[in-house]
């Protein structure tokens, strides 16, 4: 008993079902067997643009505007001597070797997938790719196994899952040919949350990642960086030149770059952060000096610090070239002359209050702070207690040098229990 | 190329060092997961069976294991891809699919072998398989599920460490070191069917074909770029040498107790507990010990490393942190391979010679595949650039495939057919 395979339309097809095909002239002269498709990004859209049949004398290709249909046999418009022997140019893209099998990028799930089948569909004359199928479906259909497939679900009532994901949802990866750029889809790639994308980049081959990554600004960069494991982050700023190493280290928040460089052997690090600006450099080479699991090792150097001295209104004008740096936009944090730490405000009682108040009347009751030598054990135990969102962090002689936010406290954990 | 790697004897300071570290592993590691309770068994009957005169092999087996091992590396290097991933995107899925359904059949035979081997090791000391295979299921499954990198990679160091056991072993054994040298140095050769099959099992063994898809693997994770891939090439070299001293010290060490007594050994019980009264009990527990430390190693690796392997190439969802619900597929193929592993271990009476003869058979169905498409894979230039082989190279791997599928297909009629050895020879 046959399983009648869910009918589609004759406008669209898999293309694990017509290649192989006979395809044949208008009147129904042998041509040859479909084997691949030649395709080109226009638009959005990636476009049929030739079919690579074989004959007996071996691979050509025919334009794609000649196919009438998705019949079996599919049919060419004119006649067989209509078609010469063209040969297929082996740089172009070609939809079975380069994109079938191929990783790629699912922008809405957010995650690397493997093109099981691609689904072909007519726009107007056109034929294009208008999705992939990353399901069991597609699998089974590529195993020869889709009847088999069909009959277990209806007998068993299972739900399977379709898995197609529009072509406009998907970023492609080539195997490593660098021709399979598309500019649209790389626009949704930078719509993804940078701990999304460092998930993606660590699944992805090298060539892969390069490609990912050049679609990237330098700080996006970054951010994908300080949100990947060390060996990883280790590891893309090993792939990159020295210079664009350094600027994206520079992107970096201090306490992130340092603890990717010191992840690294020392001479990389420091010939890194020779090419670093100078100043930030300066913050890192200070932070790297801190013992491994100390606060100051953990904490950032990129707070808001005013002066105790000021109103509300003054304070904010001083801080207002520190927020877009800083980390922490929580707490401003008081120093005295000395850059002593004297007290902090929170975000609330800044929103609430006057610009005419002196900052000092502000601040809270309460200080905690934890000093660059405490355990980071002590900070955890600080942050969670208390319930702080940031814990600043000051020197032997009391004066502010950073800030432990709790996400550092969180993310010192994870790697713990990982 | 980083600065680092251009004198890295001169700048030897704590983070060169533990860099060297990081790209040494793989190749040691690969090679000690090599050394599991199946090559243990083999190589020990080998001792027990022929004396010195399988000793020889070693040699040659080490520089195909190097040449083969090499490739995979050097891919997993330059390409940042598994090899299953590799397999998918140059020969597609449907080759895929078999090689993958193949590595499956092969490695659950794989990790019963394991299983039986910490269940051997217990009962030379004394201990039911009904308590160490349960305990060391759950260990295993303990580790991967519940532990973090760093407990898992302290536990690998260690066991690594382990087997020098075996080289204690040998040197306990005190056997006569010129005449093992001469041995080792000189090949003699006998036309038995008994010799010959033996010779095929060693070499099945120490070539098997899930260690070329984990040793690409562990190159991945790793990190490894095609400019570090000059440290790496040494770490593969060590390793192979690594495996194949281990396997010389248990063969010598079975040689010259059992062998010498003539005592008929079938299996790795029967070695340990042969060991007893000629080697000594120190010795038999070293051995013992060895055994289980090479199971239990193995039993963590090989389920894990499979379900990857398939989840890739699939394009299925994989990682040990992940709900059933995200990665069933995987989560299910890791929970089955432990669980049916060692299941048959302990059922009464399971067909376990059986099982273990059907994977070697997949085994070696599977290897001359593998190999092939290695080869292709590794030549292709637009896949390596310019790390493909080298002309000679090329030759020298071409040479090994030809004679390890020529003796895996001698493997597997033999398995499936008995009465064709005596019949040729």
């Amino acid at each position: 008993m046959a399983f009648q395979m869910p009918h589609l339309p004759d406008t669209t097809a898999f293309t694990s079902w017509i290649q192989g095909r006979v395809i044949c002239d208008a009147q129904g002269r042998r041509i040859g067997v479909l084997k691949d498709f030649l395709v080109e990004p226009v638009g959005t859209s990636l476009e049929i643009r030739a079919l690579v049949l074989k004959d007996a004398r071996g691979l050509f290709s025919v334009p794609g505007e000649a196919l009438s249909g998705l019949g079996d046999p599919m049919y060419l418009r004119g006649d067989a001597s209509d078609y010469a022997h063209t040969p297929v140019p082996e740089d172009d893209i070609h939809l079975v070797r380069d994109v079938m099998d191929a990783q790629i990028i699912d922008t809405q799930g957010a995650k690397v997938i493997r093109v099981n089948d691609v689904q072909l569909n007519w726009l107007g004359d056109r034929l294009v790719v208008s999705g992939v199928d990353i399901g069991p479906w597609g699998l089974a259909r590529r195993l020869g196994l889709a009847n088999l497939l069909a009959w277990l679900v209806s007998t068993f009532h299972a739900n399977v899952p379709e898995g197609l994901v529009p072509w406009t949802d998907v970023v492609p990866m080539d195997k490593g040919f660098h021709h399979l750029r598309l500019q649209v889809a790389s626009q949704e790639i930078r719509r993804l949350h940078p701990a999304d994308l460092a998930e993606i980049v660590a699944e992805l081959g090298h060539s892969e990642q390069q490609q990912l990554l050049s679609e990237l600004s330098i700080e996006q960069i970054a951010d994908v960086v300080e949100n990947s494991e060390p060996i990883v982050q280790v590891s893309l700023l090993q792939g990159m030149e020295d210079e664009f190493a350094a600027d994206v280290l520079d992107a970096m928040e201090p306490d992130e770059a340092a603890d990717v460089l010191g992840e690294m052997p020392s001479d990389e690090a420091r010939t890194l952060m020779t090419l670093m600006t100078p100043d930030k450099a300066t913050q890192v080479r200070h932070l790297l000096t801190y013992p491994e699991d100390s606060a100051g090792a953990m904490m950032t150097t990129e707070l808001i610090a005013v002066d105790e001295r000021l109103t509300l209104g003054e304070a904010l004008k001083a801080a207002k070239p520190m927020l877009s740096d800083a980390e922490v936009v929580a707490y401003f944090y008081l120093v005295d002359s000395e850059h002593k730490l004297t007290g902090v405000v929170s975000i609330r009682k800044i929103l609430l209050s006057d610009s005419d108040t002196p900052v000092r009347d502000l601040s809270s009751r309460q200080l905690y702070s934890a000093q660059v030598e405490s355990s980071r054990d002590e900070v955890a135990e600080l942050v969670s207690r208390y319930k702080l969102t940031a814990l600043p962090i000051v020197d032997e002689t009391g004066r502010l040098v950073g800030v432990i936010s709790v996400n550092d406290v969180l993310e010192f954990y994870e790697a713990e229990h990982k | 190329m980083p600065p680092v790697f251009r004198r890295p004897w001169i700048n030897l300071n704590w983070r060169t060092v533990m860099l060297f570290l990081a790209v040494l592993g793989p190749g040691i590691i690969t090679a000690n997961a090599d050394n599991d309770a199946g090559g243990i068994t083999t190589y020990s009957l080998a001792g027990s069976q022929f004396g010195y005169g399988i000793l020889w092999t070693l040699i040659p087996i080490t520089i195909a294991l190097i040449v083969i091992q090499e490739m995979c590396a050097r891919m997993g290097a330059v390409t940042g891809k598994g090899l299953s991933d590799l397999i998918r995107e140059n020969f597609g899925v449907r080759i895929t699919f078999f090689v993958l359904f193949g590595l499956l059949l092969a490695d659950l035979g794989n990790t019963v072998a394991e299983f039986s081997g910490i269940a051997a090791s217990g009962e030379v000391v004394g201990i039911s398989k009904y308590i160490t295979v349960p305990l060391g299921a759950i260990f295993v499954w303990w580790l991967i599920v519940k532990g973090n990198y760093k407990t898992v990679e302290k536990y690998f160091l260690a066991a690594c460490v382990f087997y020098i056991s075996y080289v204690i072993s040998g040197f306990m054994a005190q056997p006569p070191w010129h005449e093992v040298l001469k041995a080792t140095v000189v090949p003699s050769f006998s036309f038995s069917p008994s010799y010959l099959s033996m010779l095929i099992g060693v070499v099945g063994t120490t070539i098997a074909p899930w260690m070329q898809f984990y040793i690409q693997s562990a190159v991945v994770e790793k990190r490894i770029k095609p400019e570090q891939y000059k440290l790496s090439r040494w770490d593969v070299i060590v390793g192979c040498v690594i495996t194949d001293i281990v396997a010389f010290f248990i063969i010598a060490a079975c040689a010259v107790t059992i062998f010498k007594h003539g005592i008929k050994v079938n299996d790795a019980r029967d070695v340990g507990l042969a060991l007893q009264p000629l080697a000594g009990k120190w010795a038999a527990d070293l051995f013992a010990f060895g055994l289980f430390n090479a199971s239990l190693f193995t039993a963590s690796i090989l389920p894990l490393a499979t379900a990857y392997y398939i989840c890739e190439g699939m394009g299925w969802e994989a990682g040990i942190g992940k709900s059933f619900k995200e990665a069933p597929m995987f989560i299910s193929l890791y929970t089955a391979f432990i669980v049916v592993g060692a299941a048959i271990v302990l059922i009464p009476n399971a067909p376990l010679l059986g099982i273990m003869f059907w994977s070697q058979v997949a085994n070696g169905i599977l290897l001359p595949f593998v190999l092939i498409f290695m080869l292709i894979l590794v030549n292709r230039k637009r896949l390596m650039g310019s790390f493909v082989n080298g002309r000679t190279f090329n030759w020298l791997a071409w040479a090994t495939t030809v004679i390890m599928i020529v003796l895996t297909l001698m493997l597997v009629v033999t398995s499936l057919f008995p009465s064709l050895l005596p019949a040729s020879a």
